[in-house]
Order: C-alpha cells, then sequence, then structure tokens
C-alpha cells in the first residue's frame, strides 16, 4: 500500500515538474521576443529623438538630366545614406537615385554634420513617373525645375526644400 | 502475505496507470498552453519591431487620386495586403498597392516603400488626415492641406 502510493505520488510529481517546466520554458521564450522588441522598439524611438536633418541645395542642370539634392545630417543619430528615400514636386523618386556620401559620411554611416548627395537621374523619373516625354523637358526646361524636394531617412522623417 | 503482496500490485499497478492517464490527458493541454504562449510573445514581438512612416511632402500630395508613400521603419516584413488606409476617418476599399523598386508587391520588407494610390475617397479643398495601419496595429498618419486646383 505505501509502495503504490509513494509511486504514484512521485510519477505524479515528476509530471508536474515536467508540465510546470514546459510552462515555464514557454513563458522565458515569449518573455525573451518580447524584451527584443522592446529594446528595439526604444532603440528606434531615441534615433527618431535624434534624427535631424535638412536639404541644402536642389541643383538641376542645363539639360534637365540630373538633378543633385544636397543634404545634410544636423542630428544626433547616425542616418543610412543608403536607406534614405527623395520626393520631388511629392512623388518619390528613389528608384532613379544614386547616393554620394562627402565630408566623412558612408552610405550605411551619416553622422552629424555629413553630407550626402542624391543625384536624380531627371529624364527617367519625369518619364516614367510623371509620364513627361524628355522631348517636352528640352522644349522648356525652367518648366520642369523641381519645385519641392524633401528627404526622407531611413528612420522615415523627413525634411524639405522649396524652390 | 501473498494475498496482501498481491493486492499492493494490483493498487501499484492501478496507480501507475491512473498516473498515466492523468498525465496523457494533461500533457497536450500543457503543451498548447505553452505554444498559445509562445505564439502571444512572438506576436507582442512582431508588434513592437514593426513601425511604419507615412514619407509624404505634406505640401506636395499627389491628392487625384490620393498617393500616400508608406516606408517600412520597422524591423519586420509587413503584409501589403494587410494594410488599411483611412481618409479623414474614412476606411478605403479600393486601395492598389507598389512596392516601389521591387518586383514583389505582396511584402513590404524594412526599409522598403509602399505606394498605396486610394481609389475610393476624394479629397477636397481644405484640411485632411491620412493614416495607415499595418496588419500587425503598427499606424502612421499624416495632416495635410489640399488648396485645390
Amino acid at each position: 500500500m505505501g509502495l503504490a502510493q509513494a509511486a504514484a505520488f512521485a510519477l505524479l510529481a515528476g509530471a508536474s515538474l515536467f508540465m510546470g517546466g514546459l510552462g515555464v520554458n514557454a513563458a522565458i521564450s515569449a518573455q525573451d521576443e518580447v524584451d527584443a522588441a522592446r529594446q528595439d522598439a526604444a532603440e528606434r524611438q531615441r534615433r527618431a529623438v535624434g534624427t535631424d536633418h535638412r536639404v541644402d541645395e536642389v541643383t538641376l542642370d542645363a539639360l534637365a538630366a540630373e538633378v543633385d539634392v544636397l543634404a545634410t545630417n544636423q542630428g544626433t543619430a547616425t542616418l543610412q545614406a543608403d536607406r534614405g528615400d527623395v520626393l520631388i514636386d511629392g512623388y518619390v523618386a528613389t528608384a532613379y537615385i544614386t547616393a554620394t556620401t562627402i565630408d566623412g559620411a558612408t552610405s550605411t554611416t551619416w553622422t552629424n554634420g555629413a553630407q550626402v548627395t542624391y543625384t536624380l537621374d531627371y529624364d527617367a523619373f519625369l518619364e516614367e513617373v510623371r509620364g513627361i516625354s524628355p522631348i517636352l523637358i528640352l522644349l522648356d526646361i525652367t518648366a520642369f525645375v523641381p519645385q519641392t524636394a524633401a528627404v526622407a531617412t531611413d528612420n522615415g522623417i523627413v525634411a524639405t526644400w522649396r524652390a | 502475505m501473498a494475498g496482501s503482496a498481491a493486492s499492493e500490485s494490483i493498487l501499484f499497478i492501478g496507480a501507475i496507470l491512473a498516473t498515466t492517464a492523468v498525465v496523457g490527458a494533461l500533457v497536450p493541454v500543457i503543451q498548447e498552453l505553452s505554444g498559445d504562449l509562445r505564439d502571444r510573445g512572438r506576436t507582442t514581438g512582431d508588434r513592437l519591431a514593426s513601425d511604419i512612416s507615412i514619407i509624404n511632402d505634406a505640401e506636395a500630395m499627389a491628392t487625384s487620386p490620393l498617393v500616400v508613400y508608406v516606408k517600412n521603419t520597422g524591423q519586420t516584413s509587413l503584409v501589403v495586403t494587410d494594410f488599411t488606409f483611412l481618409l479623414d476617418g474614412q476606411v478605403s476599399t479600393n486601395t492598389t498597392y507598389d512596392v516601389l523598386d521591387a518586383s514583389d508587391d505582396t511584402t513590404l520588407h524594412p526599409a522598403q516603400v509602399l505606394q498605396a494610390t486610394v481609389n475610393d475617397l476624394s479629397v477636397t479643398v481644405g484640411d485632411h488626415r491620412i493614416r495607415a495601419v499595418a496588419g500587425t496595429g503598427a499606424d502612421a498618419g499624416l495632416t495635410f492641406y489640399e488648396a485645390g486646383p
């Protein structure tokens, strides 16, 4: 009688421990996921607060084939130039952009005070995004001078420039 | 003496069988609960890791039709068809999507930009607010003024 009770008790205790272990393991891994995501969200918030940039200058070349957008990082957050986006007259032109980093910046490390030039293939942009023929551009270049340019950083914060 | 040993054996086997039955019934339940707990953690993690921003130039919006640019600024990929767009609180039921500079228009990976064209809601002269909500619950808004033609 005593042996049967002891065996049953031991089995029940073992099973309880096993099930408890499963639950604790699941709780720990769930908490780990949440903690990692929370840290990531806090880091994004910190970067967003430290992000401050400006668009200094927008220049169109003589044949209206290229537009240069010069931007400066004036915040404390380090940005990624190659993950930024450029909007010309309200349209995202990122597919037609090449980022050239200057003043010590690299495409992935755009630090405070450093500048980046986004060079836009304006012919291709106007033709595909705005549906404007390059011939029309050549006929009246001044009509196609960009009126606004905006640079959105890799964390989605936008700075604008107006003609 | 022999009878006592036999009855103890019967009780012992009975106890093992009963314990096995109880454990057999409880383990799947506990496993399911553990799985649910893990899934909940993953879902919460995904929600925290996902983030979006509307990157339109508020003073140069394409409004006829309304074009909204949403950038994935989080760490997780988002399902494009799970997005919801609201203009002044009204849900759009006819929005077309294009993930810019990508061949796959179904998934918005981190750092990519989604071009959403809202076909069924018109933008009148005045102040408006557009809001984008991803399937994970991440949302972003933008207020703009439509000056008219």
